[in-house]
């Protein structure tokens, strides 16, 4: 026992790279009773989410089509998306509250300034604050893994999909983390840093959704589909979109479902190329009556494997709409498929606001003083 | 003092730690510091003086690199603390007026802390905590948390983190505020030390009665501006022209008087009690820096 202790002591002195306010954020952290209080809850909230999930899979499919082994895959597959979102949620919830006082609270207890006028820059700051928050999701996601693996055990979800989803989660949490850190540099005080941060978030979560929805409604269905693309920041649709699976189908035991026909119904409007004629035109049968410069467009369009479609209203052309199969198109956003935009727009909400709060942290200030 | 114990940055600048000129900070229409010219020689402990408001604090937040100036010129210990905060950094200890600690840390964790973040190499770092906590006597709380130790011992923790990385300069923002007069016989004792293991001290109070006795220099400041600065002594007999001594008799009546040095002094006494025959109850030199102080800075008594 001396000897492993002398060995670890070792160890940390021939470590030189390891930033100062991360071991000590670590430290301080793991002492106080917020840590283990937030990750005691947060496993007994997925034990019994995964309980609760494998009784209503496995009852439902009391009377199911099928083999053991595929209800089996079926449940592993609900419980891996269950798990999964859970864990987002909890993030979501959890990082903020963790990370919001990073720098208010330094600068509320009046340690910042000791520590900005040390040999550490502003970024060593800034990120060493950064890690202590990430190696406590770190910790939560890892401490997850046992009941993402019960899923993996049952079948029906690949080692890849485990990966690619709780990657997902990951960078979701970095981003989370690097947001309530630029509000805690931005605020004075902890409580507002707090507030702001999980306003933040909300806007992210559910901001998102209401003006997707809001596009959709405004958006005239004959002038084309609405882009999803204020969802490629939304935590669930990012994630939602990672674990999708290869063969489609309605997964009604999937919380990601509806997030999915959400994308999935704008993928499948495409804008197509129509006419419009005045009102009465359209006779019952027969061709319709276009004038001819139009007649020959919408015979380039039709030989092109356009859909054209012919609508009442004011004469000329106009556009209009055709399905697509979602096999044959999944949603894309500036011609990037939509998880690899998430990505990126993860990523760079991530540098960002790491940028703001570095630029917080640096002293000398040339305005008002602190 | 010898010459081997002067920084050696000081030495290059001719004896001075810390020179301003100059300085001014502003903030929209408020002047805070207003072309302040300091010079603080090196190895003096130095006390800048002023009622609160007077632009303390902001000329220390100046220097330690933490604002940057509306104009003129900054030097500590030989590097400008706008434009090379790192050089100024190695060579600084600065304790802000605040005594801001982490929870969940013990003692030697926070100055392993800040040792780390002085880099200052991990080897050294036992001997290091060793020497700064007995030097601030703080032996006996190397595993205290340090949110739970006293105001005086968080004073003299703040004083030991501002050491760690053994500076030339220490500024002091208001150390001994606050402090029982045990604590601030101690701190002045401390401070005596430093002063004697070379470093430059600058000190800021608005009570001119702590600084009296612990400081070779003085600057006064008021609303920004230098009123004057110099040694200790001359400061406070170039104001008053010669010193004053208040003499109290029976019956509670007060009388002042000027004398130009001891055998005046002396001369007065007698004349008052043996030609006068005054019943004379308290005969005291009435020209202290507090005096000086509020004659210059124009403030009511304390």
């Amino acid at each position: 026992m001396t000897a492993v202790t002398a060995a670890l002591r070792g160890a940390r002195r021939r470590l030189p790279g390891v930033n100062p306010v991360l071991e000590r954020e670590l430290r301080q952290r793991l002492r106080g009773r917020a840590a283990w209080v937030s990750l005691t809850l947060y496993l007994v909230v997925l034990g019994l989410l995964l309980r609760l999930v494998y009784d209503v899979v496995a009852d439902s499919q009391r009377f199911a089509f099928g083999g053991q082994f595929q209800q089996a895959a079926s449940a592993g597959r609900s419980i891996f998306h269950w798990l999964l979102f859970v864990m987002l949620a909890l993030i979501c919830f959890i990082v903020p509250g963790l990370t919001a006082g990073a720098v208010a609270g330094e600068r509320e207890r009046q340690t910042l300034v000791p520590l900005q006028i040390t040999l550490l820059s502003a970024r060593s700051i800034v990120v060493g604050k950064l890690l202590a928050s990430l190696a406590f999701v770190v910790l939560l996601v890892l401490a997850a893994l046992p009941f993402l693996s019960v899923s993996f055990l049952l079948g029906g979800v690949s080692l890849g999909e485990v990966v690619k989803g709780t990657s997902m989660v990951l960078v979701v949490a970095v981003a989370v983390a690097a947001l309530s850190l630029a509000c805690s540099s931005l605020v004075r005080r902890t409580q507002t840093a707090t507030v702001t941060a999980y306003g933040l978030v909300g806007m992210l979560v559910v901001g998102t959704v209401v003006v997707y929805a809001a596009q959709r409604a405004f958006d005239d269905s004959l002038t084309g589909s609405t882009k999803p693309t204020i969802l490629v920041l939304n935590p669930f649709a990012a994630t939602a979109e990672v674990v999708r699976g290869r063969t489609e189908g309605v997964d009604l035991t999937s919380p990601f479902t509806g997030i999915q026909e959400m994308l999935d119904n704008e993928i499948f409007v495409e804008t197509g190329q129509g006419f419009a004629v005045p009102p009465g035109a359209i006779p019952p049968d027969g061709p319709v009556p276009l004038p001819p410069p139009l007649l020959a467009q919408r015979e380039a369009l039709v030989a092109r494997g356009e859909v054209v479609q012919i609508i009442e209203g004011p004469p000329g052309v106009v556009q209009g709409q055709r399905f697509v199969a979602p096999e044959e198109r999944r949603p894309e956003v500036a011609g990037i498929p939509f998880w690899a935009a998430s990505l990126v727009a993860f990523a760079s909400l991530t540098l960002l606001t790491l940028a703001v709060a570095i630029r917080r942290v640096s002293v000398p200030v040339r305005g008002r003083a602190e | 003092m010898t010459a081997a114990m002067v920084p050696a940055e000081a030495e290059a600048t001719g004896g001075v730690a810390v020179r301003t000129s100059g300085l001014t900070k502003r903030y929209g229409p408020l002047v805070a510091v207003d072309d302040l010219d300091l010079e603080v020689p090196a190895g003096s402990i130095f006390g800048l003086i002023g009622p609160n408001g007077a632009g303390k604090s902001t000329t220390f937040a100046i220097l330690a690199s933490i604002l940057a100036p509306t104009s003129g010129w900054v030097e500590v210990a030989g590097f400008d603390p706008a434009h090379d905060p790192a050089g100024v950094r190695r060579h600084l200890g600065y304790m802000p007026d605040s005594l801001g600690v982490y929870d969940n840390l013990r003692v030697t964790e926070y100055l392993e802390f800040f040792a780390a973040a002085y880099r200052v190499p991990r080897r050294q770092w036992a001997g290091l905590l060793d020497g700064l906590l007995e030097l601030v006597g703080l032996e006996d709380k190397r595993d205290a948390m340090v949110d739970s130790l006293s105001r005086g011992m968080k004073q003299r923790l703040g004083l030991a983190r501002a050491l760690v990385h053994d500076p030339d300069v220490l500024i002091l923002d208001e150390p001994a505020s606050g402090l029982d007069p045990r604590a601030r016989v101690d701190l002045r004792v401390l401070l005596s030390e430093l002063q004697a293991m070379g470093k430059t001290i600058v000190v800021s109070s608005h009570i001119l009665a702590e600084l009296e006795e612990m400081c070779s220099h003085v600057a006064i400041m008021q609303s920004g501006r230098l009123v004057t600065s110099g040694e200790a002594r001359r400061v406070r007999q170039n104001l008053k022209g010669g010193r004053a001594v208040v003499v109290r008799l029976a019956g509670g009546e007060e009388q002042r008087h000027t004398v130009e040095d001891d055998a005046a002094q002396a001369a007065l006494l007698h004349r008052l009690v043996a030609r006068e025959g005054l019943a004379v109850v308290e005969f005291r030199e009435a020209g202290g820096l507090e005096e000086v102080f509020l004659e210059v800075t124009g403030e009511e008594g304390p």
